[in-house]
């Protein structure tokens, strides 16, 4: 029997600099002091927007800076107003309709069909696999017509349904991309003890995948609501009936760049209610999302 | 690299132009459909803010109080956009009955046979154009001579000049009929006058409208009849050698803040007191001069040449495709907007004078809007000069239009010499430009 001996090295001593109370309180205030205005600059454009909200037409580019003696809530009532009979209010109606569908289509269907080609196996997976991440190199324009011709054929156009209906068929490649990825992490072996347990896949999707996946899925109905409420071209083809018009449309009427007048303060003061919804959609899922993020790989 | 925004336009441009490549037309006009009853339906598109929404459904009003029985559902986008939705519209051959439409599009859909030969309704008696000048009413000719669009405004570009500011700084205006000799001394004559930081003019070398009135004021044809440039390389290349000449005496906007410069005209330089003089809209005057109280504009045309006055129309109109199944409704419609006088008091020119000539007249002894006597007495200026319209090829907006500006971008930002820039954009130009 030999006896290791073993050379214990010294950790060197971790010594720390203690600074006098008065270096440290000028350091936090430096720092501070950058942080706030690092702050300033990143809300600046959204001040701006906030503030030329409530300021008249004609000083909004004539004067750039917040301030002005001639604050005003006409933007707001003349935004609210809209163009022609149509209230600004219906188009927000009409983005939160088209977005909460997409959302329940989106988890609904990419969910199911990314387990399928994380969990199952079957003839030509890969090729599948393949064929539906090869759609995500498609450029938009391409599919644009077919599409359009299709839609058309079916009389859906000018109505929400092209809109929604493809959400629930699992045609956006990228987070079924995603939800494949995040599946393929949880371990088999909770399958297993599922399955030894009785369960069959609805069993095991519903109450193993979905539960350990809310990080994911709750990125998938983040970035879906966001996409779906910002989304123009869409609505742009399929919806010209103006009291179908989403908030994008809405917003994009009070502009004119063809020598017309544009109505700039009713613009932003619309922009400024429309950022509500993302902002508070963002807040209540933060914690999903950062964790969705993270575990993803997403950026 | 900057992006201008002609730059994003050619990218949707280009992108969508290749759409109506496949429309299953034969590049001839489809069947005209005379008579049939003014009743039912009929769908119109067409491109404005929300101000134009509210006086397209008053006038939209009138004319179902007019014709009983008629209901018109119209929509509305942006101009940027507009093209967009219109060609994917055609190529699924689901255009709206009442189609507006401007000459710098119009022959990607008359190449593409999508679009009505309108001459049939207008000898039916069923659309009345006699009050439109016949020059004016040639702007809706395609290359084959059929008229497929019955004009109703008539924009032209020109040079908005921030008077106020030119008083104070003593400069004298060019007089009517002055040349580009004359534009050149005046250019330097204002950089000397002007304080530091506030250039004379903006850089047009890559602006169409203003290519097109130094091509045509100097005696040039622009395109052949096959749809493909007609002018020389070498005018190109000392057009452009003009402008770079102009940048490199201190006259112009950097080219960066030219790049930078956004679409509407509450924010154009010339609006903000950042240039003196701006080639716009020659019908933005009301729009510009409202958003800037402070100073005082106007406009002048564009420098004469050998040829007289080169400033050329931008017409918007009417067309009615041959998908529609109301052409009785849809002529009826265009006839109203041709002819109403109320419906013409309503719109007051708002995109482009009046092609009716007698409402054009009204309008300028009434006008609806500060500045629109100037706008409109320019246009009849213009009209009178009898300036030689060219017929805009298929592929005119992606290709020469937002060609042109991209390709003279490269000269300003160093990327290539005036020669290299002008042999790309005649290879682009000539290779995609004239119809499939």
């Amino acid at each position: 029997m030999t006896t290791a001996t073993s050379t214990r090295v010294a950790a060197p001593a971790i010594q720390r600099v203690i600074r006098p109370a008065k270096n440290r309180l000028a350091i936090a205030v430096i720092r501070h002091s950058l942080l706030i205005i690092v702050l300033i600059l990143m809300l600046y454009p959204l001040l701006w927007m906030l503030a030329a909200s409530f300021r008249p037409n004609n000083e909004i580019f004539t004067h750039l800076g917040i301030w002005s003696k001639n604050y005003t809530i006409a933007n707001y009532v003349n935004g609210l107003h809209g163009g022609g009979t149509i209230n600004f209010s219906r188009y927000f109606l009409n983005s939160v309709i088209i977005a909460a569908l997409s959302v329940a289509g989106n988890l609904l269907s990419c969910t199911l069909a990314a387990y399928t080609f994380a969990r199952l196996e079957f003839p030509l997976k890969r090729v599948a696999f393949g064929l539906l991440l090869a759609t995500l190199l498609l450029p938009y324009h391409v599919t644009l017509v077919p599409q359009y011709i299709m839609f058309n054929k079916l009389h859906w156009i000018n109505t929400f349904l092209p809109l929604v209906v493809p959400k629930f068929l699992a045609t956006d490649a990228f987070f079924i991309f995603l939800m494949v990825q995040f599946i393929r992490s949880l371990p088999h072996e909770l399958d297993y003890a599922a399955r030894i347990d009785g369960a069959g896949h609805w069993g095991i999707f519903t109450r193993i995948i979905v539960p350990l996946s809310l990080p994911a899925i709750g990125t998938m109905a983040l970035f879906t609501f966001i996409w779906t409420w910002n989304d123009f071209l869409g609505p742009l083809l399929y919806l010209s009936k103006n009291s179908l018009w989403t908030v994008p449309l809405g917003l994009n009427s009070f502009l004119d760049s063809t020598g017309g007048e544009s109505s700039y303060g009713a613009l932003f003061a619309m922009a400024t209610l429309s950022l509500a919804p993302l902002v508070a959609v963002f807040i209540a899922f933060q914690r999903l999302l950062l964790e969705g993020i993270a575990t993803s790989g997403l950026k | 690299m900057p992006i201008s925004r002609r730059s994003l336009l050619a990218a949707g441009g280009i992108a969508t132009a290749g759409l109506l490549a496949g429309c299953s037309g034969s590049g001839s006009p489809g069947d005209t459909k005379t008579g049939g009853k003014i009743a039912g339906k009929i769908e119109l598109f067409y491109w404005g803010s929300s101000s134009r929404v509210d006086k397209y459904n008053k006038i939209d009003s009138l004319f179902e109080k007019a014709h009983p029985g008629t209901t018109v559902e119209a929509s509305a986008t942006d101009f940027e956009s507009y093209f967009d939705k219109l060609n994917t519209m055609a190529a699924s051959q689901s255009m709206p009955d009442v189609t507006t439409m401007q000459t710098r599009q119009l022959n990607d859909y008359t190449t593409s046979g999508v679009l009505q030969n309108l001459q049939p309704l207008i000898d039916a008696g069923q659309i009345k154009v006699d009050a439109i000048p016949k020059s004016v009413l040639d702007y809706g000719r395609g290359p084959d001579g059929t008229l497929y669009m019955i004009p109703f405004g008539c924009a032209w570009n020109a040079i908005t000049v921030n008077e106020t500011m030119a008083e104070k700084a003593g400069i004298d205006l060019p007089k009517t009929g002055y040349t580009w000799d004359d534009y050149a001394d005046w250019l330097s004559d204002a950089k000397d006058k002007l304080p530091d930081g506030i250039p004379a003019a903006d850089d047009a070398g890559g602006n169409e409208a203003r290519l097109l009135a130094y091509m045509i004021s100097n005696g040039h044809d622009v395109f052949t009849a096959d749809g493909k440039l007609a002018f020389d390389k070498s005018v190109l290349a000392d057009y452009w050698n003009m402008w770079q000449g102009f940048a490199k005496s201190g006259y112009l906007l950097k080219p960066q803040q030219s790049a930078d410069e956004p679409a509407q005209l509450e924010q154009f330089y010339v609006t903000l007191n950042k240039v003196l003089s701006e080639d716009t809209a020659g019908n933005a005057l009301p729009g510009i001069q409202a958003a800037n109280t402070d100073h005082k504009m106007t406009t002048l045309l564009f420098p004469s040449g050998s040829a007289g006055l080169g400033n050329s129309l931008f017409v918007s109109g009417y067309s009615i495709p041959t998908n529609c199944d109301n052409t009785a409704t849809a002529a009826a419609y265009i006839d109203f907007w041709t002819n109403d006088d109320k419906s013409a008091e309503i719109f007051a020119s708002d995109n482009g004078a009046v092609a009716n000539s007698r409402q054009l007249e009204v309008q300028i002894k009434n006008p609806a809007a500060k500045g629109l006597d100037q706008v409109l007495s320019q246009y009849k200026d213009i009209t009178e000069a009898e300036v030689k319209a060219p017929v805009m090829p298929a592929g005119y907006f992606a290709y020469f239009s937002a060609g042109l500006d991209r390709h003279y971008q490269d000269v300003q930002f160093g990327r290539a010499t005036v020669e290299q820039a002008v042999e790309a954009f005649f290879k682009e130009a000539n290779s995609s430009m004239g119809g499939q």
